[in-house]
């Protein structure tokens, strides 16, 4: 078995293939079994030695002397393989394929199942895996869409985080309950500035001094208002007390919330535990209309007043008004439940240090009464004059 | 700002605030609280019978509001003095509720 070299070496090739084909000698390089060159090759011919593929770096004569390096070395290891097998831009490979783009298949439920691929197996056996996994991008495709996904949003956030647009509406809908860590963060006030509230949504908290402060809703407020609240906003309310007073010190409601020592004096230190918390430039200050005035058992009198942190009334907390005395003007503008209440009902008990507290709403419910929400989940009323907890609502913004 | 113009054609001017008037200081109001006329920058009501409800203040100015007392409770008001004039003329004593 002799192959020529230089410009026989297509011939060479031929009888290579033939050799091979005739379950002799490697396709890619003949063999030596020792040093001593049993065939020979010019520059750039390959051959096999030990195990190793060379390829000649001098000519090599029959009866040449082998040296593979060192001194007088005339050939050197090959390791290309594209040297060895050549370049397979326009090979082919014949396969059984899955791969099909007919809208009834791409559209069929179902994952098509691909068994593992492994070493050692056929072109055709590793591309008809392939084409059955194509098959199942192309399900994926047809189910996600060819759209974008929204703010650099990834399909896990999306799971994790709800299929919400950034918008108030949609952050109302959505309850998560992550701690949001012990700040504010000037992107969170960016994102609550522009109305989109992006990663922001209701019974997310953050603690600060001790106090869990969990968002309640989204814009709660806007729009409303004699003086129009223009100002997107996050509504707040923490989940344990912050102080513990009476409403009036004598069992009266005259001149309704306005007119309570709650509204005048007691809640100062609930409301400096708030701008130390959140920094008193960003409360929100909005209009509410507050019941002024009280006459034959029931509030008769509201009228517009600038609030920051104030206390709840029963739709607020509820959904409705429940004891109030003359609902029409205890609702006012806080007519609906917060979605933090609707979303989980749990939240409305809140605690002052692990015990489930009493506290106060600011609806006036007779001559000697307010209401206040009741420490096992009850609507109720106590006499203004008892001490409860003071659990305030407010809003954050970015002044 | 409204203007309230009471029965015996006394006129007060407050600011308007909510359902509240507002007045730099206690106005005397006229005992006559029928058919008072409410005139604001938007609408103009009457109201039949009156009843003055001061409000709380939050800056020293004098707030009130005008009840429009129902004709069902006027009613039970003129029951409830004609039964204890009743009672006085006739020396009952009147159990308690």
């Amino acid at each position: 078995m002799a192959y020529a070299s230089g410009a026989l070496a297509q011939d060479a090739t031929l009888q290579r293939i033939a050799d091979a084909l005739d379950g002799g000698s490697n396709i890619i390089a003949p063999r030596e079994s020792g040093l001593v060159a049993s065939n020979a090759y010019a520059i750039g011919d390959q051959f096999i030695l030990g195990g190793k593929l060379y390829k000649a770096t001098a000519t090599i004569a029959i009866g040449d002397t082998i040296v593979t390096e060192g001194v007088g070395a005339n050939c050197t290891e090959s390791d290309s393989i594209t040297e060895q097998v050549g370049d397979t831009a326009n090979s082919k490979v014949t396969f059984t394929s899955s791969d099909n783009d007919a809208t009834t298949e791409k559209t069929s439920d179902g994952f098509t199942s691909v068994a593992t691929m492994t070493s050692g197996e056929t072109h055709a056996g590793l591309f008809q895996k392939i084409s059955k996994m194509f098959l199942n991008i192309r399900k994926l495709w047809n189910t996600v869409g060819s759209t974008p996904l929204e703010n650099g949003q990834t399909l896990t956030s999306i799971v994790s985080g709800g299929l919400t647009a950034n918008n108030a509406g949609a952050h109302n809908a959505v309850y998560r309950g992550k701690s949001l860590g012990s700040s504010v963060t000037s992107a969170q006030y960016a994102e609550i500035d522009a109305g989109t509230f992006k990663d922001l949504y209701i019974g997310d908290y953050w603690t600060i001094n001790g106090v869990n402060y969990r968002i309640a809703a989204f814009d709660y407020w806007l729009h409303c208002g004699d003086t129009e609240c223009t100002d997107h906003h996050v509504v707040i309310v923490p989940d344990t007390v912050l102080d513990t007073k009476a409403m009036n010190d004598s069992n009266v409601t005259t001149g309704g919330y306005v007119g309570s020592k709650m509204y005048t004096t007691y809640m100062a230190t609930a409301k400096s535990t708030i701008q130390t918390a959140f920094g008193s430039a960003n409360i929100l200050s909005h209009r509410e209309l507050f019941t002024n005035a009280v006459s034959s058992d029931k509030a008769s009198g509201w009228a517009w007043y600038d609030s920051t942190i104030d206390l709840m009334n029963e739709s607020m907390v509820y959904g409705h008004e429940a004891w109030a005395s003359y609902p029409q003007y205890e609702t006012a503008i806080d007519k609906g439940q917060l979605p933090l209440f609707s979303l989980d009902p749990s939240k409305i008990i809140a605690f002052n240090n692990g015990t489930r507290a009493y506290w106060w709403l600011r609806d006036v419910v007779s001559g000697a009464d307010f209401a206040f929400a009741n420490h096992d989940g009850n609507a109720s009323n106590s006499y203004a004059s008892d001490s409860l907890c003071i659990r305030p609502a407010f809003a954050i913004y970015k002044p | 700002m409204a203007t309230i113009k009471f029965n015996n054609g006394i006129t007060i001017n407050a600011e308007e605030n909510g359902n509240c008037f507002i007045t730099d200081s206690k106005p005397a109001f006229p005992s006559d609280l029928s058919n008072i006329t409410v005139t604001t920058d938007e609408e103009s009501y009457v109201i039949a019978n009156g009843e003055i409800i001061e409000a709380a203040s939050i800056d020293g100015r004098y707030w009130f509001t005008i009840r429009d007392v129902p004709e069902t409770e006027l009613a039970r008001e003129k029951v409830d003095a004609q039964i204890t004039y009743t009672a006085i003329m006739t020396d009952t004593l009147l159990e308690d509720e």
